[in-house]
């Protein structure tokens, strides 16, 4: 047998625990107990017929090594005793009626014992030491005595451990045995005795004297008080009939009276706990018991005297009593400390199999360094939740690989995670980041792998291989306005594409690109900017891009061809790239202009919105807007610690990306967390003193605030293209290769419209600029739109919203699932065959193939029942 | 007497009501809501599951294996263990509820696994489910409550 795998034993363990280290086999103990038992029987037999040799073998010879027994190794007699034997027999053999013992008989049983011991003890001075008789019939009765409790009483508590005289001497003697051997008769415990030495061998005697009890544990130092002094008694009082038996009892009494006196004597005055007087009672009593009868068992033995062995057998027992007496003394802190300590709290049987039970469902290991963190992820989850589900620190934004907030590198496992989509690769390209690194928001789990969080571990990337593009060697110089995606990713583009030309990049903000998308967590967090910027200082210098940040481009000269900066520099162009964005729309409200009122577009204005709240220490906020922006703004504001309204012009929250139904199930986690939402709401104005103090509503209503967040939309940044004179509709007007009516000014993102729409969405930002950046060094490409995709960033919610969700004609089919115990609702949109737009609420697993199967326009109609049946994952054999 | 010393394995069954069984009456489907929103964690022999100081708000659920609790002793603030723990326990509950550094070094004795509830995922559940955090919370509390009391008990008896 090898323990190898066994967990290592506690400071104080049970007898189930040191069983299963244990070497022996119950078999082998079953044994010794059938031989003990004959044992007996012939000893009485013996007592009986041959008492002069019975008396010898049973007092002088066997009955001396008890106490040395029960000393070392108390778990041998524990399992041997040919009593406990017989008191086990019905047990074993299932003829017990099992009684609990009735509380009188658990209090009174020791005491009774001890008393019965005493009385043997000391009777043997004048009886049993000379009559094979009376010492027959008293092991006899003993027997009988063990066998009759183990029949009425449950486990042993009709005999060994409780009425049964030598128990409380093993009980003394067996606090600290120096050889444990575990009890082999319970198979299972069924908690017949209180503090059972038999279930917990170590701490058994200091439970006692700890216990809440009081008489329980007077009882135990009564009986070590009286002990030592008993034990002087017996071998110091002349037998009878040199006394009459009456001065004999007397004499007892009197040795015991002055054991018990100075034991309390000492209990009162030693300012040590009463176990180390216990102890110390135990280690004089059992010396004494050995000072005197080594020298007669040595003379039983050998039939002489031979000093020197008793001297040194002497001093052996005061050698090991001295070890004993420092081991009992040491486990007593130790002891304390663990009834000091808290206890556990624990979980029921039933749910610790749930817990169980939840762990089988085929899920992975995610290992993250340096952290060792391991994490049981269930398939298809993504890193990055993961990640954040286990607060690491790793930053989010689109939650769809076109950002590069969340650059993670694969130790391990790179093919157990799902496999890499263009969009995250071009991201990991701008990054400048190799073959190990991935997005965290793109890595669905299949299967192990071990992910390290700091990004130096990453390969670098392959060298930009640009010789054979594509490029026009008229152009010398490029101008890009705007240092938000659009802009830098135009940048990166242009130089892909044309290794010469200088770049010239524009920023009105004073960071470098950053990421917009998060820029709620500055409302909330205490990190600031750091861990916001998406590239490393170097990026600009490494692409040969000259970055003017915190610089504003005031004019541009079409027919000179120039950019004036507002610091009055001139930037010539031969391409112009407009990636200017857009700003928050303010719709027009009375107290526009009161200080608390803010908009959340640049990271500087969820700064100065958190400084504020500091400021004013302010405790309510109104957010007018239910979109995206808005709730994003809310929770982070709710984080915060303020009471948040939301108000919603229309009957339901985020209208663009949410049906009624779905838009419900938002409402119910969202008022969950604490935040209010009003519907119906229109905004007139705001009043208060000095301050933002009151929203007002058209309707009359009225809600206090000390910060108002409007968020209202955008309104695309267009005023340096009013200057050219270009055609401008909500943003500027652009075709499929982003350009604008002038051929060589191009416009991208938020500032740009392209076949009637602003979006206002970060990919098709990068999509646009890529399209742009190509045309712009000489190339040709044209711009295909996108499905849009949207994501909600509030913690708790999983919610994408692809593409377009009502039904426009007849024709078109509307799929919903929805499982309101699980807040989970999907809904497709199927037009033609084809799904057209998605909303997943509370489904995140089914997003990726739902979108590669819109993407590739896939028919579904043969999955349509699977589909009504909610069974989405059939997608999977479609794309 | 602590339970983990004399820990009868039939009181165990018959004692239900056992008072620091956290959500003794809770069915099963509520224990798996609970795992749906925890994370599961796996340990090997020798990671610190939780480490002294640590400023994190989570409890702890140890599904399998055992780890030993180690607490900073004496003047070096070498770390002692005062305790294992195993499988059924819940750990960590009251830097959960107070958001105090933790107190403790858990460490893994052998491999094992262990759900765990981060605050941020309990406010979650919290919206979704108010009825099941609110059980959680009055339950941790009266779990509370009782060491509490116990604790008073222990000083009132032994210490002089
Ligand atoms: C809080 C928030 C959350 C968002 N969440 C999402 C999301 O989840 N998914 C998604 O797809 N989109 C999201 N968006 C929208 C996304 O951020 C934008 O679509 C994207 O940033 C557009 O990029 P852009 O480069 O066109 O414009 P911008 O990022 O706005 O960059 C334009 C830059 O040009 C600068 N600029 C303007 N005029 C001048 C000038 N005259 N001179 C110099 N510089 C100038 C501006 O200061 C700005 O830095 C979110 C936006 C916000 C604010
Ligand atoms: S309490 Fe358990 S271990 Fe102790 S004697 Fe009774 S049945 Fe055996
Ligand atoms: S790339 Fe992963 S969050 Fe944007």
């Amino acid at each position: 047998m090898t323990n190898t795998s066994l967990p290592p034993l506690p400071p104080f363990p049970n007898y189930t625990q040191l069983r299963a280290h244990s070497r022996i086999p119950l078999a082998l103990w079953s044994a010794l107990r059938v031989v003990s038992v004959a044992a007996t029987l012939l000893l009485i037999g013996l007592l009986l017929v041959e008492p002069q040799t019975g008396l010898i073998v049973f007092w002088s010879i066997l009955v001396p090594l008890l106490p040395a027994v029960f000393f070392i190794a108390p778990g041998l007699w524990r399992n041997i005793c040919p009593l406990a034997a017989l008191n086990q027999t019905p047990r074993v053999f299932g003829f017990t009626r099992g009684w609990t013992a009735p509380k009188w008989w658990q209090e009174y049983s020791y005491v009774v014992g001890f008393v019965l011991f005493l009385a043997c003890a000391s009777s043997r001075k004048w009886l049993f030491n000379d009559d094979g008789l009376a010492s027959g019939l008293l092991i006899a009765g003993a027997l009988v005595g063990a066998f009759l409790g183990g029949v009425l009483f449950k486990g042993k508590s009709g005999w060994c451990s409780s009425l049964c005289p030598l128990y409380p001497v093993q009980r003394v003697y067996n606090q600290t045995p120096l050889l444990t051997l575990p009890n082999s008769h319970c198979t299972p415990c069924v908690g017949c005795t209180k503090n059972c030495y038999d279930f917990n061998p170590g701490v058994a005697y200091l439970a006692d004297l700890y216990d809440d009890d009081p008489y329980y544990s007077n009882y135990r130092r009564f009986f070590v008080a009286v002990f030592p002094g008993f034990v002087l008694a017996y071998f110091t009082l002349p037998d009878p009939p040199a006394l009459t038996l009456a001065s004999l009892y007397w004499g007892f009494g009197m040795y015991m009276l002055l054991s018990v006196g100075v034991f309390f004597l000492l209990d009162i005055f030693l300012k040590v706990t009463t176990n180390k007087i216990t102890a110390l009672f135990t280690a004089v009593a059992f010396n004494t018991y050995y000072w005197f009868s080594i020298p007669a068992w040595l003379h039983t033995i050998s039939g002489a005297e031979s000093q020197a062995w008793s001297w040194g057998l002497r001093g052996a027992v005061l050698v090991a009593t001295g070890v004993w007496l420092a081991r009992t003394y040491a486990k007593e802190q130790p002891f304390l400390q663990h009834i000091m300590q808290p206890e556990e709290t624990r979980v029921t049987v039933g749910a610790a199999r749930v817990l169980r039970e939840a762990t089988k469902t085929g899920s992975a290991e995610v290992t993250f360094l340096p952290q060792e963190l391991r994490v049981l992820v269930e398939p298809n989850r993504t890193v990055l939740e993961t990640a954040e589900g286990n607060n690491l620190p790793l930053e989010a934004g689109c939650r769809m690989g076109v950002c590069g907030a969340d650059p993670i590198v694969i130790l391990n496992g790179m093919e157990n995670l799902s496999p890499i989509s263009d969009d995250e690769r071009s991201t990991l390209e701008r990054l400048g980041l190799g073959a190990n690194a991935r997005m965290a928001c793109m890595c669905r789990v299949k299967g192990a792998v071990s992910i390290s969080l700091h990004i130096q571990d990453a390969q670098p990337a392959a060298p930009i291989a640009s010789a054979n593009a594509r490029y026009d060697e008229t152009i010398k110089q490029v101008v890009i306005i705007g240092n938000g995606i659009g802009g830098v990713t135009a940048a990166d583009y242009v130089r892909r594409n044309h290794p010469l030309c200088e770049i010239h990049l524009i920023g009105r903000e004073k960071h470098p690109l950053y990421n917009r998308m998060a820029i709620t967590r500055l409302i909330y967090g205490r990190s600031a900017m750091s861990g916001l910027y998406l590239q490393p200082d170097s990026w600009y210098d490494e692409r040969k891009i000259t970055v003017w940040l915190n610089t504003r481009a005031a004019h541009i000269r079409p027919a000179e061809k120039f950019v004036e900066l507002a610091t009055g520099e001139h930037l010539p162009y031969d391409r112009l790239i407009i990636a200017a964005g857009s700003e928050s729309y303010m719709p027009p409200i009375t107290g526009d202009g009161l200080p608390g009122i803010f908009v959340v577009r640049e990271a500087e204005d969820a700064m100065e919105m958190r400084a504020y709240v500091q400021e004013h220490r302010c405790r309510r906020a109104v957010i007018a807007g239910g979109g995206l922006l808005g709730l994003e703004a809310g929770y982070a504001l709710h984080k915060l610690g303020l009471d948040v309204s939301i108000l919603e012009r229309s009957s339901w929250l985020l209208r663009r990306q949410l049906d009624e139904r779905g838009s419900q199930f938002l409402r119910h986690y969202l008022e969950g967390l604490g935040m209010d939402i009003v519907t119906h709401a229109e905004l007139e104005g705001v009043t208060g003193e000095q301050r933002a103090q009151t929203v007002q509503l058209k309707d009359g209503r009225t809600f206090d605030c000390d910060v108002l967040v409007v968020a209202a939309g955008i309104q695309p940044n267009i005023h340096l293209a009013h200057e050219l004179g270009l055609e401008i509709d909500r943003g500027i007007m652009v075709d499929e290769h982003m350009r604008t009516q002038l051929p060589e000014v191009f416009a991208v993102g938020d500032a740009a419209q392209f076949n009637g729409k602003v979006l206002g969405l970060w990919p098709v930002a990068v999509e646009q600029a890529k399209v742009a950046a190509i045309n712009a060094a000489g190339g040709d490409a044209v711009y295909r739109e996108i499905v849009p995709v949207t994501a909600l960033k509030v913690v708790g919610v999983e919610l994408t919203s692809i593409g377009r969700f009502e039904p426009e004609t007849d024709e078109e089919m509307v799929i919903t699932v929805e499982d309101t115990a699980a807040h989970q609702y999907r809904k497709l949109l199927i037009a033609q065959g084809k799904i057209v737009g998605a909303i997943f609420l509370g489904c995140p697993t089914d997003v990726p193939v739902v979108t590669e199967v819109i993407k590739r326009e896939v028919d579904v109609t043969p999955h349509l029942d699977a589909l009504r049946a909610g069974e989405w994952q059939v997608l999977a054999s479609a794309v | 007497m602590p339970r983990s010393f004399f820990d009868y394995p039939d009181q165990a069954e018959t004692k239900p009501a056992d008072d620091l069984v956290l959500l003794p009456h809770w069915p099963e489907d509520k224990w798996a809501l609970l795992v749906k929103h925890g994370e599961i964690l796996g340990f090997q022999t020798g990671d610190d599951v939780i480490r002294h100081g640590d400023t994190d708000r989570s409890f702890f659920i140890i599904i399998e294996g055992a780890l030993e609790i180690l607490i900073p002793r004496g003047h070096t603030n070498q770390l002692k263990r005062t305790q294992t723990t195993e499988a059924g326990a819940v750990i960590g509950e009251q830097a959960f509820l107070d958001g105090k550094p933790r107190s403790a070094t858990i460490r893994a004795l052998t491999q094992g696994k262990l759900l765990r509830v981060s605050a941020e995922a309990f406010d979650v559940l919290a919206a979704y489910q108010p009825d099941l955090a609110r059980d959680i919370l009055f339950d941790l509390a009266r779990i509370l409550s009782v060491k509490l009391r116990h604790a008073n008990l222990f000083i009132a008896h032994w210490v002089k």
